[in-house]
């Protein structure tokens, strides 16, 4: 067991092991609304934001961040505004996603489509030290909703209408569940890969069913 | 200020509705308080406190739509409806699918906005109440489950959030579930998952999660639509107790069926306006409704305008 003895291997672990437990953390109030799909969405918008890093020679991850939680808030607000009808405008949200990143990485100094494979699948092995403590502090945030809310999160997803008449704040809860699976999405972007995010929140969720 | 329809006309679109759920926990608590309090006219006392219709001196109605108009979309859905319902009350709203009656329930606990009109629940005008616990909702029964099988016990707890907000469960919020449980029948069940219930026996769940609040004012929608017989008497069993113990109760029904002892009132709706109004007569029975045509909700205005008039004397 050596290669445990290399810091980028204790570092790749260290960060499969957070996102293996806020993905589906996360996840299983998605699933649960029947909107499996939403990491892959969040996933498609956080690539504009990559593409935004490099062109403004800032940190791509925490510009993710920022897209990725300003997409969320719009796909929520898609969904609770215009409902079936909605389908077709986050779509069109998710291939503006993909295809500004695309846009936008070919406007920035030397960038190409082949800077952004690293966000697409993933480089676990290349966590760097300034990359863990971040994204540890990403995740605990993701714990602390989807743990301390869970109760109040699941009435929410559950059944809309009976937590709004129960006085719960619920719009309040739908963003910050939206928010909660954006930064996920954006933490996990770096060990699995924007494209494989949403498996890691879904399946687990579906074989976890007593 | 309540939101928009869902499925419905984007009328409202995001500018409609402004602070529905995010001030939801600004109220005065209505969490935890005890739910003995028949004289408080219980608002967080507003400036125009004076207004309300305390005025009876505890008579307060529960339930009080004035002029109460909806739309959804285009269509007039509600077109003035005037529906009361006093303390310890058993109310009943019937008509035909398309009648109005889920709407104006819905519309009684803030989820459709009114166009028109002013609701108001134990006295607070509707836009100012936040006293939830007071209120056990059950909604009409979809039958489309979650993407995760929540357990029988799960989904009533979350009757207690009413009480609970962001705190954490408490023994006696345990114990109040464990009683909702026991009054449906359904303490055998708890750890069961929803998903393997009968339509009657997911229904009684549902009831207990709205029992689960300890509520004084139960509001159900169509709670036997669906139903197995061994599930209605069970319902009509714990409603009857509810009712004895003081509850106040307003309930959608398509038939009045097993629960026609209990009503005090029935209210007859018909394209959105009140066409009979008293205590169930004999006429009024699953057979003289016009509930019983299952007229379509999507047929269109002609279906509906050619029905018989059975209900206007």
């Amino acid at each position: 067991m050596e290669i445990l003895d290399y810091a980028f291997m204790q570092r790749a672990l260290l960060a499969a092991l957070l996102i293996g437990i806020i993905a589906p953390a996360v996840g299983i109030f998605l699933v649960q609304r029947r909107q499996a799909i939403m990491g892959d969405g969040i996933g498609h918008v956080a690539l504009t934001g990559v593409a935004l890093g490099f062109l403004l020679q800032v940190s791509p991850v925490w510009m993710a961040v920022l897209v990725a939680v300003l997409g969320s808030v719009v796909m929520e607000l898609i969904r609770s505004y215009a409902h079936a009808r909605g389908d077709i405008a986050l779509a069109m949200l998710f291939y503006g996603g993909m295809s500004g990143g695309v846009m936008i990485i070919y406007l920035a100094p030397n960038g190409s489509t082949a800077n952004l494979t690293t966000y697409l699948f993933g480089s676990i092995l290349t966590v760097s030290p300034q990359d863990i403590v971040p994204m540890a502090g990403l995740a605990l945030f993701v714990l602390l909703v989807t743990l301390g809310l869970r109760r109040q999160l699941f009435a929410v997803c559950q059944d809309e209408e009976f937590a709004r008449v129960s006085g719960l704040p619920v719009r309040a809860l739908n963003l910050l569940l939206a928010v909660t699976a954006a930064v996920t999405v954006t933490v996990a972007m770096r060990i699995v890969g924007l494209l494989l995010v949403s498996a890691l929140m879904v399946i687990p969720v579906r074989f976890g069913r007593a | 200020m309540e939101r928009d329809l869902p499925g419905g006309g984007a009328g409202g679109g995001p500018g409609g509705a402004p602070g529905d759920g995010a001030d939801g926990g600004t109220g005065d608590g209505a969490d935890g308080g005890p739910r003995e309090r028949p004289g408080d006219p219980g608002g967080p006392g507003g400036p125009d406190r004076g207004a309300e219709g305390g005025a009876e001196g505890g008579a307060e109605p529960v339930v009080r739509l004035r002029g109460a108009e909806v739309a959804l979309g285009a269509r007039p859905v509600l077109r003035g409806v005037d529906l009361t319902v006093g303390r310890g009350e058993v109310v009943a709203l019937l008509g035909a699918n398309g009648s109005g009656k889920s709407t104006a329930v819905r519309a009684v606990i803030g989820q459709v906005p009114l166009s028109a009109g002013t609701r108001e629940l134990f006295g607070v005008p509707g836009p100012r109440f936040r006293q939830w616990a007071r209120i056990g909702y059950v909604p009409q029964r979809t039958t489309a489950a979650g993407g995760v099988p929540a357990t029988v016990r799960e989904v009533v707890s979350a009757g207690r959030l009413a009480r609970t907000r962001l705190r954490l469960p408490g023994r006696a919020d345990r114990a109040a579930v464990d009683r909702a449980l026991e009054l449906v029948g359904m303490a055998g069940r708890a750890r069961d998952s929803v998903d393997s219930l009968s339509g009657g026996q997911h229904q009684r769940v549902l009831i207990a999660r709205a029992l689960a609040t300890e509520p004084e004012l139960l509001i159900m929608d169509e709670p036997m639509a669906g139903v197995d017989l061994a599930s209605q008497n069970v319902l009509a069993t714990t409603l009857r107790e509810q009712v004895a113990a003081g509850s106040t109760v307003l309930l959608v029904l398509h038939e009045l069926g097993a629960l026609e002892p209990l009503i005090d009132r029935a209210v007859v709706l018909r394209d959105g306006r009140v066409v009979h109004e008293g205590p169930p007569p004999e006429a009024v029975g699953q057979h003289a409704l016009p509930g019983h045509d299952h007229v379509h909700p999507h047929a269109g205005e002609h279906a509906r305008a050619s029905h018989p008039t059975r209900l206007t004397g």
